[in-house]
């Protein structure tokens, strides 16, 4: 994190530098570039114009020793000899000059041939020697300097020219028109000079090293170049014509028209600047061609140089930026370790010294605050916490006491077949005021439904009682009214502070009869599930919660419960638990919800409608407790089965009552009828004990058990076979005289029973009395 | 069950509480004796709170009938509880002991 922020840092500084440096140079750059150009023109105009002066000076110091010789040529007329020795003077005299002549007019001499013209010349040993020009061989007339200033009348400058027969050697001509004192034009005085010096004085412009010169003649061809071949065999346009910059074109024509100026040239691949001017004595033009890079040697060394060291300069800003940053950004680094262990709880962690009073100073005092404020904030909140857990602890335990106290365990009543019940109780809190119980007692299924006005802890210990109370009450009260009249009676008296009331709803079930008696002190009816019909409210009158009114006198109602029926009891937590909208779940919504839950269990009814509400709220918080309790009477079809085992004693046919009567009663058979099935018994168990085993000893084994609709007694012995139904029924017409002792009993047992059947099954006897059940 | 018997205007009256089962029977059977013995030929039998009858009880009742018939004597029975008066009308005796 540090790291790449001073990296970052640096990358900054060093940047901007480097952006601000390359700005700085092209600005410098572009000024140095331009005034030196402007310097190579200059520098290049002086050379040619001082070159061109130097050569004017030479041409004209030729022309003037011309000019003053003139006057002897024209003394000399009438001794065409002598003029040998005028020009020689006149060579010898200045030694600029390699030869001079004077060439006369076709046939002035009658006896010096057509063309007679003197010459005079330093040979190559600097020896001055004669000649006569005008021979058939060298016939001057045609040439350009004998021509021109003949046909003109005026002095003129040769083109140079590689002079054969004459000087043999490059040279140019000054030829100055003679006139004789009548005016007439009749020859020309000539002077030569050599075009090697001329060469090397224009070629002693050096402006830069490789820099070269060269000269061109008034059509273009070259007369002075660095390349000898070139002179007087090429023209400036003939030797550019292949090259692909145009520009020699138009230098060439710009010299030709004696313009003086300066161009860029791209010469193969080297880029050079060229400098003209033109010769205004004879016409001729010299240029200076001077490569670019030896023109800005110098800017391109000064710009390597700097470029170099601007490179150096900024990794060596780069460098001590870093190491500045780091120097500065070390305290922070110390900090970001002290907040590490602040965070870890080590509110002693040493803070680096603030040496200075900065931002670090300022970032100091704030970490060294901040760790004195976390400090106190982490005692308090250790304060806080611990106070909150020990009510938490408090609540939760206050909560498995209150959970505690309501039966949890289902199925409640494991051994019972007739009755199928299951409750839950979800406090909105840890502690609630819902309430639930119930017990069997005496055959019969008591229980209650409450809820305590308001919630939390006030709610729970009022619940607590309430509960509490109807253990104790119930018990020991005949009716529902009763019970709820004492609970009203007792809650009412202990309560009259607070002001808190409880709505309950008591029900006592006959679990043999299905009678229920209720009585409701303001509570939710309860929901009556009866097969093949939708789910209804029970109907109750409301009456009014208990806690109220100490002698309110409470009304009690009864129905009777069909087998299979199921009530189901609640809490308005289940009718009142809002969605996020702020809708109720209603009666509505929860008996469209028992209308699909036809024929499930008590507890998938209790949970199915758990979900339902809670998918109905959704989000929402629940915001009261949440009670049901669904109990539902089953259809008994108890496999009642019973035995009773006796010897064949007499006195063994006591314990028959108290065995068919519990069987008659399991089976709903009526006391009177029971009656008579125990006189049918007897009759059978007494026919057996006297006769079966004679006088040994043996047992008769008796089982009652119910079949479908029928209470079944079988009666089985090892005595000898008898079969009862095959005696003959006793006469119940006759008179008492003409009566038989014996043979009745057997006679009220068919009567009595619905069916007798003997069979014998290997030693035993074996008598089936059966019993319709009506 | 519990039998007391008492003579007075030259009627025996002999009173039955309880069940009379066939245990009972015997017991009954033996009370009895002194009845038989006295040869008093009339009779009345208090059943009013007996509760129950077998056939050894029915077969009492007999003999007693027969005692009394051998005597020219009188056998009047009192009221019957409904069960044991479903059981003479079962087995005649209602007929025989002129119940109405």
């Amino acid at each position: 994190m540090t790291r790449s922020f001073s990296a970052r840092l640096r990358v900054y500084v060093v940047g901007f530098t480097a952006v601000l440096f390359v700005m700085a140079f092209y600005v410098i750059f572009r000024f140095s570039y331009s005034f030196i150009r402007e310097e190579a023109v200059h520098r290049a105009d002086a050379l040619l114009d001082n070159t061109i002066l130097r050569i004017d000076g030479v041409l004209g110091s030729v022309e003037t020793a011309v000019n003053n010789s003139a006057w002897a040529v024209g003394d000399e007329l009438d001794r065409p000899d002598s003029l040998y020795a005028v020009l020689t003077r006149f060579v010898e005299r200045n030694p600029i000059i390699s030869g001079s002549a004077v060439a006369f007019r076709e046939d002035f001499y009658e006896d010096k041939g057509a063309y007679y013209s003197p010459y005079v010349f330093r040979d190559a040993d600097g020896q001055i020697r004669r000649r006569q020009l005008g021979t058939e061989r060298y016939n001057y007339r045609k040439k350009e300097w004998f021509a021109r200033p003949m046909q003109t009348g005026k002095a003129h400058w040769s083109e140079p020219y590689y002079d054969t027969g004459g000087g043999e050697m490059l040279m140019t001509t000054y030829s100055r028109p003679l006139y004789d004192a009548d005016n007439r034009l009749y020859g020309v005085f000539t002077a030569d000079i050599s075009l090697a010096w001329l060469t090397e004085l224009v070629n002693s412009i050096h402006p830069y090293p490789r820099a070269y010169n060269l000269m061109i003649g008034r059509e273009g061809t070259y007369i002075v170049h660095h390349r000898p071949e070139r002179i007087l065999h090429e023209t400036i346009f003939s030797a550019t014509r292949n090259m692909t910059d145009s520009t020699t074109q138009k230098i060439g024509r710009d010299m030709l028209a004696g313009m003086r100026g300066m161009e860029v040239l791209q010469n193969d691949d080297t880029l050079s600047y060229v400098f003209y001017a033109p010769i205004e004595t004879t016409g001729w033009s010299v240029a200076t061609v001077c490569p670019r890079e030896e023109i800005f040697a110098s800017l391109d060394k000064i710009q390597l140089w700097v470029v170099l060291i601007a490179c150096i300069g900024l990794i060596v800003l780069g460098l001590v930026c870093g190491r500045i940053i780091r120097h500065i950004l070390n305290p922070l680094l110390r900090f970001a370790g002290a907040a590490r262990q602040i965070a870890e709880g080590n509110f002693s962690a040493p803070l680096p010294p603030s040496l200075h009073d900065d931002e670090m100073g300022q970032l100091r005092d704030a970490f060294e605050y901040m760790k004195k404020a976390l400090a106190a904030y982490m005692a308090e909140l250790r304060q806080t916490t611990a106070q909150k857990e020990r009510i938490e602890s408090e609540l939760r335990i206050a909560s498995e006491i209150q959970m505690g106290m309501i039966p949890k365990l289902f199925p409640p009543f494991p051994e019972r077949k007739d009755i199928d019940l299951y409750a839950i109780l979800k406090p909105a809190k840890e502690v609630g005021g819902d309430l639930y119980d119930f017990f069997i007692h005496d055959e019969k299924l008591l229980f209650v439904i409450g809820d305590v006005s308001g919630k939390g802890i006030p709610a729970s210990l009022l619940m607590a009682v309430t509960r509490s109370l109807f253990r104790t009450i119930a018990v020991h009260r005949d009716t529902a009214r009763d019970i709820v009249v004492s609970l009203n009676r007792a809650v009412a008296d202990g309560n009259n502070e607070s002001n808190m009331f409880i709505t309950l709803f008591v029900g006592i079930l006959n679990l043999g009869t299905g009678e229920l008696a209720y009585c409701n002190a303001g509570h939710n009816p309860p929901v009556l599930l009866r097969p093949g019909q939708k789910p209804c409210l029970l109907p109750c009158l409301s009456n009014i919660p208990i806690g109220v009114f100490t002698d309110f006198e409470f009304e009690e109602e009864a129905c009777r419960l069909q087998p299979d029926d199921m009530l189901l009891l609640y809490t308005d937590g289940l009718t009142e638990a809002e969605n996020e909208a702020k809708e109720l779940y209603s009666d509505r919504r929860m008996l469209a919800a028992l209308d699909n839950m036809r024929g499930m269990s008590a507890q998938d009814v209790v949970l199915a409608l758990e979900k339902s509400v809670k998918d109905f709220a959704g989000t929402a918080e629940q915001n009261d407790d949440l009670t049901m309790l669904a109990l539902q009477l089953k259809q008994t079809e108890a496999p009642m089965k019973m035995e009773l085992t006796m010897k064949n004693d007499i006195e063994e046919i006591l314990r028959l009552e108290d065995f068919v009567k519990q069987a008659c009663t399991q089976c709903g058979v009526s006391s009177d009828e029971a009656e008579m099935v125990l006189l049918a018994v007897e009759e059978a168990v007494t026919n057996v004990i006297r006769y079966a085993y004679g006088n040994e000893e043996g047992s008769v084994r008796l089982v009652a058990e119910r079949q479908g609709d029928s209470l079944v007694f079988e009666l089985s012995d090892c005595g000898r076979p008898f079969d009862p139904t095959q005696v003959p029924e006793a006469d119940v017409t006759l008179p008492a005289e003409e009566r038989q002792e014996g043979g009745l009993g057997l006679f009220l047992v068919k009567r009595i029973m619905s069916e007798v059947r003997y069979r014998r099954a290997g030693n035993e006897n074996r008598l089936t009395l059966m019993k319709q059940i009506r | 069950m519990k039998v007391s018997i008492a003579n007075n205007d030259g009627a025996t009256t002999i009173r039955i509480e309880g069940r009379l089962d066939t245990v009972a029977a015997g017991e009954l059977e033996q009370a009895l004796a002194p009845v038989y013995e006295a040869g008093n030929p009339n009779l009345r039998l208090d059943c009013r709170d007996m509760e129950y009858i077998s056939s050894s009880g029915l077969r009492v009742f007999l003999k007693l009938k027969k005692h009394v018939m051998a005597q020219n004597g009188v056998l009047e029975l009192s009221e019957l509880r409904p069960m044991v008066k479903e059981v003479f009308e079962m087995t005649g005796f209602s007929k025989m002991f002129q119940l109405k």
